[in-house]
């Protein structure tokens, strides 16, 4: 039956034919790119989890014999269990365990435990990994969150395959369109429409499985491709970044027919669920001509294009749901660009004015000394005395608790209110006052009192000095900040008190009030608006210290480099700064300098400033890859619609031809078109993108002024341009195409009705 | 005075074995005013002789000159103001723009040149064809009779020095067909209108004042009833 039917059409249907195979395959090339790459995407961290964690499920810690770790070892799921000499302290002996089924973990472990004579305290899941397995913890509300990742991925899977369907039934639907006479025939000598639909669904399969697969292993091949591109830059603007190679599962390839499969059956399914309904008459009649059901204006393109224009727009409304699914895309792709543009844009101004700018000078390198207190750091004045090092800042953070009078409050902060909007997490209101948050720096001896000579406080070694400022919680500007003298600068003395344990506290002499904090790269005041912040010198810590408490674990190294003459609070602008190559070998002299008997991990500004653009720019090469892909969907559409005008719109031309249209004037009438659907994506974008724009600046408390200069315009008029060209690209071959049909041959067409 | 002639008009379809002969050589004079039905069986060349004198198809031989101008030789562009301007064309199916009201469909030839419209005559003919209260609908929005009334005003607007009529009343009733051969007939009369009417129906062609008859792609008979 099929060779009867489509046999003699071979010739005519070519084209169509030929516009399935491109759907199809592009179809089945996203959809593999995209299942790849969400892959190795998720790969990545499994790989990046397992190498800087530990490649295990839960780790047991405690006393474990031989005997005990055989009989876990014997335990039906465990596929491993292994001592981590590592995380091995005396007879704590730590087991890292590997499980055959990993989804049983939480039921399994405390029965492992049991079965070892440990408790369940003994057991630390490793949850980071166990999240991506998707296997989460029923008693950690959080670890729920994992399934956002699977969501994600199910709903970007599903968004492909439902968009990809809409746009390419399209071709589908036009190679049926082409039989739908032979269709017909075939229906009025008896043929059921399921017998119908199965040959078009036959004939579909039958164009569309090479291409798919095809596509399918291109798909791979360019996500690999797209995964050492991603390494290869990220290598080199993030230093130290962990490279995961490409990897691929056979379980994917399953994932990705699948879903090529479906789509491809889905979008063929459609139209030929539509075909095999018409009646006989309908079908050897050929499919109905799009009209409008009610009178429509196309006033500003009648305007503008006189009456090809008012044609242009008449038939733009009539094919609107044809064209629905390439406007979308196309306003959506159009959208997305600039938004992700823009947005990016803004967050790179605000990194750069909050961050880099912010801190220019106050750091260039910063090393942390891990797990040691500043008192017991022995090499603050070698670093100090390294060549190219202006200043050397030794210092650690430690967190205690002040209690403030009402009498002690400044009359300014009082008149603005006080701590009666202040939240209860941070300030606590007790008899007699209020216990607030009292952050600590630690500052080497040397550093506190040039601090001391720079804030005019008396330089000595045996008080504090405090940051006396309060934020108005009334602004939240953080970037230019109102604030107010927290207290009246009139007490001697202070007393800090152990966080947690505020009986416990100790009195300190104060040095001075300050509204400047030492040059250093901490921020302060972000979230608790009412901290109270005091400098100290490690001097009077040693004294103190064990009383407070409260100290993070790591001491800080605040490098500046350049000339020694100069010092922490000299101005130096960023070309007269140090350059990256300076910092990279400053870094390499002060872990040498410190030695190896400290772990240091260490950081420069200029790096870090690159690997945030580098990241940026990735961020801004992924998303705009996507959005790419999306308005290449749109396109594809357009092209679809167009390529099938000579089917499409052959009775339309004809009657412009016969009633005296000139070519030129049918040209001019798809320009108008053509101009449309890549015009309004970006119509209707542009005052989205300037309310989205002035609304984060508003939010990021920037200047339009800053702003506007980085603008990405150029990126944008590009998408713009790009979308234009496409869209016009396809106008042109399908107007072609149409244009080369002979007038005569369309009219005798039409008397076949 | 002659506003048709044609001058040994061939047309051949294809080529080989499989090669069709539409029209075999057609020598033809029409005078302005005069109202001709082109008569013949399925296939005897009718439609095509009428696509090559309202330049929509060229012939494969010989020449054919509409108000003193030969119209074989011109290329596309020209061919299409050709006939916005000099010739109106009725179809069987009406060929309305569905999209555009009646009023702009029936205007649209003066569009397409960018000229003012005669607003008096526009309402005579309006009139006249009866569809003065039609003239804000949609095509789709109309019977077969109205719309072909639709197209006949569309073919008449721009005056043109002839009008040509494929099949007109092969879509419609009995009632209708006979009401648009008495609107040809009127337009004739009253707008001194050439009309080459080509149809099979036989009742239609009796409304002529010349019958041409085809018969594989030859005149086989040409007999004036006036």
């Amino acid at each position: 039956m099929r060779k009867t039917c489509f046999g003699g059409r071979v010739r005519s249907g070519r084209d169509s034919a030929g516009t399935v195979a491109v759907a199809a395959f592009i179809a089945a090339l996203f959809l593999s790119l995209l299942c790849s790459t969400l892959y190795n995407v998720w790969n990545y961290d499994v790989v990046r989890y397992q190498t800087e964690e530990g490649n295990y499920h839960a780790r047991l810690t405690g006393v474990i014999e031989d005997e005990t770790l055989q009989l876990i070892r014997s335990y039906a799921n465990v596929e491993s269990a292994r001592v981590n000499e590592k995380e091995t302290e005396g007879e704590e002996i730590a087991v890292d365990i590997l499980l055959k089924d990993v989804s049983s973990v939480y039921e399994d472990l405390p029965r492992i435990a049991s079965l070892a004579g440990l408790r369940e305290e003994n057991i630390s899941y490793h949850q980071d990994l166990l999240n991506l397995y998707f296997v989460v913890n029923p008693n950690n509300p959080d670890s729920q969150d994992a399934y956002m990742i699977l969501m994600v991925f199910a709903a970007a899977g599903f968004l492909s395959c439902f968009s990809l369907i809409i746009i390419i039934r399209h071709a589908y639907a036009v190679q049926m369109d082409d039989k739908i006479r032979q269709l017909g025939i075939l229906a009025s000598v008896g043929a059921t429409p399921a017998q119908i639909r199965n040959l078009l669904l036959k004939k579909a399969f039958f164009h569309s499985a090479a291409p798919a697969m095809l596509g399918t292993v291109l798909g791979i091949a360019g996500s690999a491709g797209l995964m050492a591109g991603i390494n290869a830059y990220s290598n080199q603007v993030i230093e130290g970044r962990m490279e995961v190679p490409f990897s691929y599962h056979p379980l994917v390839f399953g994932t990705t027919l699948l879903c090529v499969v479906l789509t491809v059956l889905l979008s063929a399914w459609i139209p030929a669920r539509r075909l095999s309904r018409l009646t006989p008459l309908e079908a050897i009649r050929g499919a109905g001509e799009k009209g409008l059901k009610r009178r429509r204006k196309s006033r500003i393109l009648g305007r503008l294009f006189g009456v090809e224009g008012e044609l242009a727009g008449n038939a733009l409304k009539a094919r609107r749901k044809t064209l629905r699914m390439s406007a979308f895309s196309l306003t959506l792709s159009f959208l997305a660009f600039g938004l992700v543009q823009c947005l990016l844009s803004i967050m790179t101004l605000n990194t750069e004015l909050t961050y880099f700018d912010a801190f220019r000078n106050s750091w260039d390198v910063i090393v942390t000394v891990k797990d040691t207190n500043i008192e017991e750091f022995e090499r603050t004045d070698t670093v100090q005395a390294l060549p190219g090092v202006r200043d050397a800042l030794v210092y650690q953070k430690a967190s205690a608790k002040r209690i403030l009078t009402e009498e002690e409050l400044s009359g300014e902060f009082l008149e603005a209110g006080g701590f009666a909007d202040a939240p209860g997490a941070y300030v606590l209101e007790m008899d007699g006052g209020w216990l607030v948050n009292a952050p600590i720096f630690i500052l080497d001896d040397a550093s506190f009192l040039e601090y001391c000579a720079r804030v005019g406080a008396e330089p000595s070694l045996e008080g504090a000095v405090i940051l006396n400022q309060v934020r108005d919680d009334t602004d939240p500007n953080f970037r230019i900040r109102t604030s107010f003298p927290y207290v009246k600068e009139d007490h001697a003395s202070v007393t800090l008190r152990r966080a947690g344990e505020e009986d416990v506290g100790v009195e300190i002499p104060v040095l001075g009030y300050t509204q400047e904090l030492p040059a250093m790269r901490e921020e302060y005041q972000t979230l608790d608006y009412y901290e109270m912040i005091h400098v100290l010198p490690v001097s009077l810590w040693a004294e103190i210290g064990g009383q407070v408490g409260g100290t993070e674990e790591n001491t800080l190294i605040r490098v500046l480099a350049g000339e020694e003459k100069e010092n922490a609070y000299t101005e130096i602008s960023e070309e007269e700064g140090p350059t990256q190559e300076e910092l990279d070998s400053l870094e390499k002299e002060l872990v040498r300098a410190i030695g190896s008997g400290y772990e240091t991990e260490t950081e420069n500004r200029i790096e870090d400033r690159n690997a945030s653009d580098g990241a940026i720019y990735v961020f801004r090469t992924i998303l705009g890859g996507f959005c790419v892909l999306l308005a290449m969907i749109g396109v594809g559409s357009v092209f679809s619609n167009t390529l099938s005008f000579a089917r499409q719109r052959r009775r339309e031309t004809a009657r412009y031809l016969s009633v005296g249209m000139t070519p030129a004037q049918i040209w001019k009438m798809f320009c108008a078109e053509a101009l449309v659907i890549a015009c309004r994506p970006v119509l209707i974008s542009l005052p989205i993108l300037l309310a989205a724009v002035l609304f984060f600046m508003k939010m990021a408390y920037l200047d339009p002024a800053l702003i506007l200069p980085r603008m990405p315009v150029l990126p944008i008029v590009f998408f713009a341009l790009a979308v234009f060209a496409f869209v016009g690209l396809a106008y042109y071959l399908g107007g072609k195409r149409l244009m080369r049909m002979n007038l005569a041959d369309m009219l005798r067409d039409e008397r076949i009705e | 005075m002659e506003i048709i002639r044609c001058e040994g008009v061939k047309k051949v379809y294809g080529s080989g074995a499989g090669q069709v002969t539409a029209l075999a050589g057609i020598d033809l004079s029409l005078e302005k005013g005069e109202f001709a039905a082109v008569m013949g069986a399925s296939g005897s060349g009718k439609s095509t002789l009428l696509h090559i004198l309202g330049s929509v198809d060229k012939p494969t031989e010989g020449k054919v000159y509409v108000d003193g101008e030969e119209i074989t030789s011109m290329k596309a562009a020209k061919a299409a103001v050709f006939r916005r301007r000099k010739v109106g064309i009725v179809y069987q199916f009406y060929n309305l723009i569905p999209t555009l009201t009646v009023r702009k469909n029936i205007l649209l030839p003066l569009s397409l040149d960018g000229r003012e419209v005669n607003q008096e005559f526009f309402e005579e003919v309006a009139e006249t064809l009866g569809i003065q209260d039609k003239l804000d609908a949609l095509p789709g929005q109309l019977s077969g009779g109205q719309q072909q009334r639709a197209a006949i005003a569309r073919a008449l607007i721009y005056r043109p020095a002839i009008v040509l009529a494929d099949e007109p009343t092969g879509n419609l009733d009995r009632k209708n067909a006979e009401e648009i051969v008495d609107l040809f007939r009127v337009s004739n009369r009253k707008l001194n209108q050439t009309i080459l009417l080509v149809t099979h129906d036989e009742k239609a062609a009796l409304a002529a004042d010349r019958i041409i008859t085809l018969e594989d792609g030859r005149i086989a008979g040409d007999r004036k009833r006036r």
